[in-house]
């Protein structure tokens, strides 16, 4: 427990230390949002309709953006260890690797989150989004979204390990979420085939609630993605990292 | 000569050692392109009469945006990561010139990725246009990229001095690509941020762009964008190199060089 209390305070340390935490927290997430509501407003032309979409384009923008920042820093942070040559030397000492790793996990997650619930807060005020799901659903969905995001996040993470590479694995990841969740648009709007490939992603369903879905059948098929993504995430993490210790390819990059 | 094509050679070596990269240049336009596409779809398309093509050469052109913040201001970040900055810059070799390598690369792999998103965007998502317009098009695109890399080289100060650069150059690549109008026209932007549009180089640069390959009116008439254009270059390569030689030395003064 001390050393994944050790990792969340490092990350927080590392975080607090440079100019630009404030920014990406309490800006960005109303920045992002933003310029997709002015391509809508652009494209209908203050035509009816337009009032209702802007909660789904802001939640479904805002729950992109949390995905993408958890792959980010949790793949990301891994490759910054690679290459600042911390990794090895971190990884060899006694302290649990799950909680080196779990830990600053855990501390973007929860301060991604914290930063997209503050986003919303903002694009309401300053939009006027009204939202189709009541706030506890809203809550719960984001409760039971932590696993399966921590999932993908440990999935990009042994991808790190065995890739040598953060950017495009993070990309195929964020870009498959971008492509088949409809973050901009109802998934009715997507071809038939891409709107089953989003119906085999987590974020699909998360949205569905969010937008007024059924989110009682939405939450238990969350639950289902948030044990088998941070099921496969725990075991595929565990497999490379054991496969790049036995070669002796943790210090490489 | 030497120090740039060393530099460059070095930047060309690391892009191509991790394949993988070359898999990002290739889906990164399909991906990016997606909401905007559904977007349009969404809405039948609103009041354009081709929302795809415009959009599109919105992306291929503010690429640029992204290749030269990530690709020169983030590349600094990486070095001071990997602990090479101070090392580099310590050496005999001018630390612009070793810039100037690094933005020569850049603007390589910015053409090479535009091209691709509008061929590959182009066939998957569909790309009409008058194409024989695009030879004249490059009197407005030249200048647009001197100016951008100009405004690179103050940004690669900026990031010295702030040493973390993730969000500042993801939100600063899309706040600029959004202002310079890659998906929307610049006139539906809410006055203000129209008014900051008017002062970036991208804007007219798309606009020319866009007149020319797909018709309708531009901004301004296009000589005056030229002019226009051409006065950024002048002021922005300027003003860009003076910033970064500033923070360059202050930098080497303090002995910050090493520090991320």
């Amino acid at each position: 427990m001390s050393a994944l209390w050790a990792g969340v305070r490092r990350s927080l340390l590392m975080k607090l230390r440079y100019p630009d935490f404030w920014f990406a927290y309490l800006a960005w997430p109303v920045i992002f949002p933003a310029a997709y509501l002015l391509t809508a407003g652009a494209l209908a032309q203050g035509g009816h309709g337009f009032a209702g979409y802007r909660a789904d384009i802001v939640s479904g923008t805002l729950m992109w953006m949390w995905v993408n920042v958890t792959c980010w820093s949790v793949g990301g942070a891994l490759r910054q260890e690679q290459t600042g040559g911390t990794l090895e030397s971190n990884w060899s000492s006694p302290a649990a690797r799950w909680a080196l790793l779990t830990g600053p996990a855990l501390t973007d997650i929860g301060l991604s989150l914290a930063g997209m619930v503050l986003g919303a807060l903002e694009c309401t005020l300053l939009f006027g989004v009204r939202w189709a799901a009541p706030w506890p659903v809203a809550a719960a969905v984001a409760v039971a979204s932590v696993p399966w995001v921590l999932g993908v996040g440990l999935v990009l993470a042994a991808m790190v390990f065995w890739a040598k590479d953060v950017s495009v694995m993070v990309n195929l990841v964020r870009g498959l979420f971008m492509v088949a969740c409809g973050i901009t648009c109802p998934l009715a709007v997507l071809p038939g085939w891409l709107q089953r490939v989003g119906g085999a992603l987590p974020m699909t369903y998360a949205l569905d609630a969010m937008r007024g879905g059924p989110w009682g059948t939405d939450l238990v098929r969350l639950l289902g993605f948030d044990v088998g993504l941070a099921a496969l995430g725990a075991l595929l993490f565990a497999g490379v990292e054991a496969s790049v210790r036995r070669r002796g390819a943790l210090g490489t990059y | 000569m030497a120090v740039v094509a060393a530099a460059f050679g070095r930047d060309r070596r690391i892009f191509f050692r991790y394949r993988l990269q070359i898999l990002r240049i290739v889906l990164d336009p399909l991906v990016w392109f997606a909401p905007l596409y559904f977007l349009g779809r969404a809405f039948g398309g609103g009041p354009f009469r081709d929302y795809t093509s415009f959009a599109l050469l919105g992306v291929a052109v503010t690429s640029y945006i992204g290749t030269v913040m990530w690709g020169i201001g983030f590349s600094l970040k990486q070095d001071m990561d990997t602990g090479v900055l101070e090392a580099n810059w310590l050496s005999p070799a001018s630390p612009s010139l070793q810039l100037l390598g690094r933005v020569v690369w850049s603007l390589v792999l910015g053409t090479a990725e535009s091209l691709l998103s509008l061929g590959l965007a182009g066939v998957v998502y569909g790309l009409q246009g008058q194409w024989q317009a695009l030879p004249r098009a490059l009197a407005y695109i030249g200048p647009m990229l001197v100016a951008l890399y100009g405004f690179g080289l103050g940004f690669a100060g900026l990031v010295l001095v702030v040493r973390q650069a993730n969000t500042i150059t993801d939100a600063g690549q899309f706040i600029l690509s959004t202002l310079s109008g890659q998906s929307m026209p610049v006139g539906d932007l809410p006055r203000g941020l129209a008014a900051l549009a008017m002062a970036l180089p991208t804007t007219y640069g798309l606009d020319a762009l866009r007149t020319l390959v797909l018709g309708g009116a531009p901004l301004l008439p296009l000589p005056v964008e030229q002019r226009l254009l051409a006065i950024m270059a002048a002021a922005l390569a300027a003003a860009g190199a003076a910033v970064f030689w500033a923070v360059e030395r202050h930098v080497r003064r303090a002995g910050t060089l090493a520090l991320h």
